[in-house]
């Protein structure tokens, strides 16, 4: 079909959304939700994804009042002009830290599965300009590769997992929903880290042509990631038990190691999920990369988003850099889910939804 | 698209420039001809005279080796000669309109038709047909004489199949294109003939049907064909890859076929086809990825034999691309990965050779090359031999010796086999292509070296566009009825379609008759209904 660049269909944004949102996260979230609420993991993580369909729909909602504008042109709209300069560049900043946070997560793994002996900068480095080669061509590739990775990336997990079907014990999903509900409601914060991702909604609506269809890919993108990460978690969290899981700082990488094939001739898949897993993480990191692009180069009002791709990356270099160690990348990940995210994710469309109704403004014409 | 609006400058400049009118009077076009086609020995003068009296002059030019010289002989000299005496007209009547009587009445041959311009003429004479100039008319009558030595129709060679036509294409573009006619005997099937190459003239046809393509696609083939310069085309290469989109890019945007079955069921499916004089390759395009693994024996075959084809043919793919990368990944940097009896069994094998994997992997790979290239420039019977050189002696002597080792010799085996399954040739030679740089990323990166590779090779394929056309479709922006026809290829009652990627206005390409007849049955069941 032959379309005008840099539009895409509603459904390649249901697939865009998922493939952002399953990222780095997926590794630690059951360990972060059996921290917090024991045996409940998966109803926690039903509640992250509701809150998140929630919000991604009031993003959504407010979006789509500005059919042709994107986050930095109508926030100024709504709350002044220099309030959205300064949201834009924490936006900008944001998005590049989740670049970073994801890039050296994975530096970290792969050191660890894979390449013991090379220098955890180069696995950076590459994985950026990798993704800086995809970003430049824009919005339209980036779906189609979305497109291209999404089976590639569920279809085998979602099989590897079926032989550890028999040792899933269900007694470790006991006691149930005996929590309160403080500590419940922590466990579905710590889940938003790893739904961090439907912020692209911000800025992807005027490049959609079939914008009316957009609500029913939202709602199809969060409810299948949720039920994605419940599957993980059922998995990860039934065979290992709740106890065992929050000890874990990768628990999902564990369990991968320890299923094996008997029958065939894979001793294990190690090798086969890290490959799946480099497809993962570039996924969250070319639409980090291209979103943090985009909103700088509408701040600035570029014409070509393309000259801004490469200058992004010596910050996001450095970033991923900056902890030392994986506790400390943790630490600094959990910092950044905690405020920003929440803050980007929950807080800001309050307001931009309040001052919208404040203002009348942009009611469709 | 710099290049094209500089060809397109030229063009315009071209275009004030104007042939030479021809004038009445026959020796000053003759001597126009003759000085232009001084020289040129195979050029063929005949000067008539004809009348009762002999008196009025024609002058027959035609190359003697292009022509059909009994068509020649027959209908037009015989004809001028003897026949024109046995009618009666008399001098007077024929005294003004020499030039008609002759045209209408005289010349038995079928194709003919006038110009005046004595540029055009020299070009038609060039292209195999025969001009007759007139004395005293300033029109002259191109007759179409073609008929030159041409390879009979013979196997295609490069794309055998099992069962199907066995016919293809030859270098004469209008035998191609009655190949094709003779598929689709349909009033919508248009034959578009352009000369391209200001030196060659070469013919070049397009083909498409009228109802079924889309037409942003065929108005950007002859867009893009118009805006060709160039001094000269021999072989359809040449404009593959002058109207391609990516030139930087190792994958075809354009297919090659010598198969007429295969061009018109591409012409079926909205796509557009260009014959090429002079050369047996066809160009099929939009062109995706999907369409290079199909071979027309899929649709022939019964459709699950042919899926487990595609499917082969696309794991064969994958081979080719990485075999020996995850050769060297494994053995050189994660011999944890495979199962322990294999590492020590790989161990074991490689024990004594001096070379890293890398090394040996890029030798054998580098040999292997060596060995096609040499066996597809000598002919047949020595090409065999080389094969059983290549294969047996360098292979066994090598592992002998201790240089390689014998997994090595596997890999490369397999690689080169299934490289060799891929239908379309220049897709083969890109995958055989990017092999080399996925062992060099393997050796740098191990594994992550080849995702990392596979996120580059995607990268490309995913920016990538046919004609406007996305090339990874319908794997992207995707089109559910049109991946029955990719991965594996579904029963043809699923073909009720054609491929939605090419957006044709036609969309209907078959109904199931079982099914109207149901239809049918509950309308004729409603109408008796309401009667009642």
């Amino acid at each position: 079909m032959i379309k005008n660049n840099d539009k895409i269909s509603s459904n390649q944004v249901a697939i865009l959304l998922f493939t952002t949102m399953v990222g780095a996260g997926i590794l630690s979230l059951p360990a972060d939700v059996s921290k917090e609420v024991g045996p409940n993991g998966l109803l926690a993580i039903l509640g992250g994804g509701l809150a998140s369909l929630f919000f991604a729909r009031l993003i959504l909602w407010i979006s789509s009042k500005f059919p042709t504008e994107t986050f930095s042109e109508y926030a100024s709209k709504l709350v002044t002009k220099p309030v959205a300069v300064v949201l834009s560049i924490v936006l900008i900043f944001y998005l590049s830290v989740f670049v970073s946070l994801d890039v050296r997560i994975f530096g970290e793994v792969l050191k660890i599965y894979l390449l013991p002996s090379t220098p955890i900068e180069t696995i950076i480095i590459t994985m950026l300009f990798a993704s800086a080669y995809l970003v430049r061509y824009g919005l339209e590739p980036i779906a189609r590769m979305s497109e291209i990775l999404f089976p590639i990336m569920v279809i085998p997990l979602l099989l590897l997992f079926l032989p550890a079907l028999s040792d899933v014990d269900l007694t470790n999903f006991l006691p149930f929903m005996r929590v309160s509900l403080m500590k419940f409601l922590k466990g579905v914060f710590v889940t938003t880290y790893s739904f961090v991702g439907f912020e692209l909604l911000y800025m992807v609506f005027p490049y959609v042509i079939d914008q009316e269809k957009l609500k029913k890919s939202v709602n199809a993108s969060i409810i299948s990631t949720t039920l994605f990460y419940m599957y993980i978690c059922f998995f990860v969290i039934g065979i290992f038990g709740y106890k065992e899981t929050k000890e874990q700082l990768w628990p999902f990488l564990t369990l991968i190691k320890s299923i094996n094939f008997p029958v065939f001739f894979i001793e294990n898949v190690e090798g086969i999920v890290m490959a799946i897993w480099t497809f993962t993480i570039f996924t969250s990191i070319y639409s980090f990369h291209y979103f943090a692009v985009l909103v700088l180069s509408k701040l600035i009002k570029a014409r070509e988003h393309s000259y801004l791709v490469l200058p992004l990356i010596p910050p996001m270099y450095l970033m991923a850099l900056i902890p030392d160690s994986i506790v400390t990348l943790y630490k600094y990940a959990n910092l950044v889910s905690q405020y920003l995210s929440i803050f980007f994710i929950s807080f800001l469309p309050i307001i931009l939804a309040f001052f919208v109704k404040l203002k009348g403004l942009g009611d469709k014409k | 698209m710099g290049i094209f609006d500089k060809f397109f400058k030229k063009k315009d400049r071209k275009k004030e420039e104007k042939g030479r009118p021809s004038s009445p009077s026959l020796k000053e076009n003759l001597n126009y001809i003759k000085e232009k086609l001084k020289d040129c020995d195979d050029v063929i003068y005949r000067d008539l005279w004809v009348g009762e009296n002999q008196e009025f002059n024609l002058a027959v030019v035609f190359i003697d080796g292009l022509i059909d010289k009994a068509l020649v002989n027959d209908h037009v000299i015989h004809s001028l000669l003897l026949d024109s005496r046995q009618a009666d007209p008399s001098i007077e009547k024929i005294k003004g309109n020499l030039y008609k009587v002759i045209k209408k009445g005289t010349i038995s041959g079928g194709d003919i038709k006038e110009v005046n311009d004595l540029d055009k003429c020299i070009l038609s004479i060039l292209s195999g047909d025969t001009a007759l100039l007139f004395d005293g008319s300033p029109d002259i009558v191109i007759i179409s004489s073609k008929g030159w030595e041409k390879r009979s129709i013979s196997p295609p060679e490069a794309e055998t199949v099992i069962r199907g036509a066995r016919d293809g294409f030859t270098e004469t573009i209008r035998v191609n294109t009655a190949m094709v006619r003779r598929r689709i005997r349909d009033p919508n099937l248009k034959i578009k003939q352009i000369q391209i190459g200001e030196r060659t003239h070469t013919d070049v046809a397009v083909l498409y049907m009228e109802d079924i393509v889309d037409k942003n696609v065929l108005n950007k083939v002859m867009e893009r064909l118009k805006n060709i310069k160039i001094d000269g085309i021999f072989e359809s290469g040449y404009i593959e890859q002058l109207i391609e989109e990516d030139w930087h890019s190792p994958f075809p945007q354009v297919l090659s076929t010598e198969r007429p079955d295969k061009v018109a069921a591409s012409l079926l499916e909205g796509r557009v086809a260009i014959l090429t004089d002079n050369t047996p390759f066809a160009l099929i395009l939009p062109t995706t990825l999907a369409t290079l693994f199909q071979s027309a024996e899929d649709y022939y075959e019964r459709w699950m034999i042919s899926s487990l084809l595609r499917v082969l043919r696309f794991l064969a793919a994958l081979v080719a691309l990485t075999a020996p990368a995850v050769y060297i990944a494994f053995t050189a940097y994660h011999p944890g990965l495979i199962p322990t009896k294999l590492t020590l069994y790989v161990a074991a094998t490689r024990q004594g050779i001096p070379f890293p994997a890398f090394f040996e992997a890029l030798i054998m790979e580098a040999t292997f090359e060596l060995l096609r290239e040499a066996g597809v420039r000598l002919p047949a019977p020595i090409g065999q031999t080389i094969g059983i050189v290549g294969g047996l002696i360098i292979g066994q002597a090598a592992v002998q010796a201790g240089i390689v080792s014998p997994l090595m010799v596997i890999v490369v085996a397999v690689t080169a086999v299934a490289s060799f399954a891929i239908p379309s040739y220049s897709a083969a030679i890109a995958f055989r292509m990017l092999r080399f740089v996925f062992m060099i990323l393997a050796a740098i990166f191990g594994l992550y070296g080849i995702m990392l590779g596979l996120i580059m090779v995607l990268t490309h394929l995913v920016v990538l566009k046919s004609f406007g056309v996305p090339y990874l479709s319908p794997f992207v922006e995707i089109h559910l009825s049109d991946l029955a026809d990719t991965l594996i290829r579904a029963p043809l009652m699923y073909f009720k379609e054609r491929p939605e990627i090419l957006n044709t206005p036609d969309k209907r390409k078959m109904v199931d008759l079982r099914e109207e007849k149901i239809e049918s049955l509950e309308e004729d069941r409603r109408g008796r209904d309401d009667k009642k």
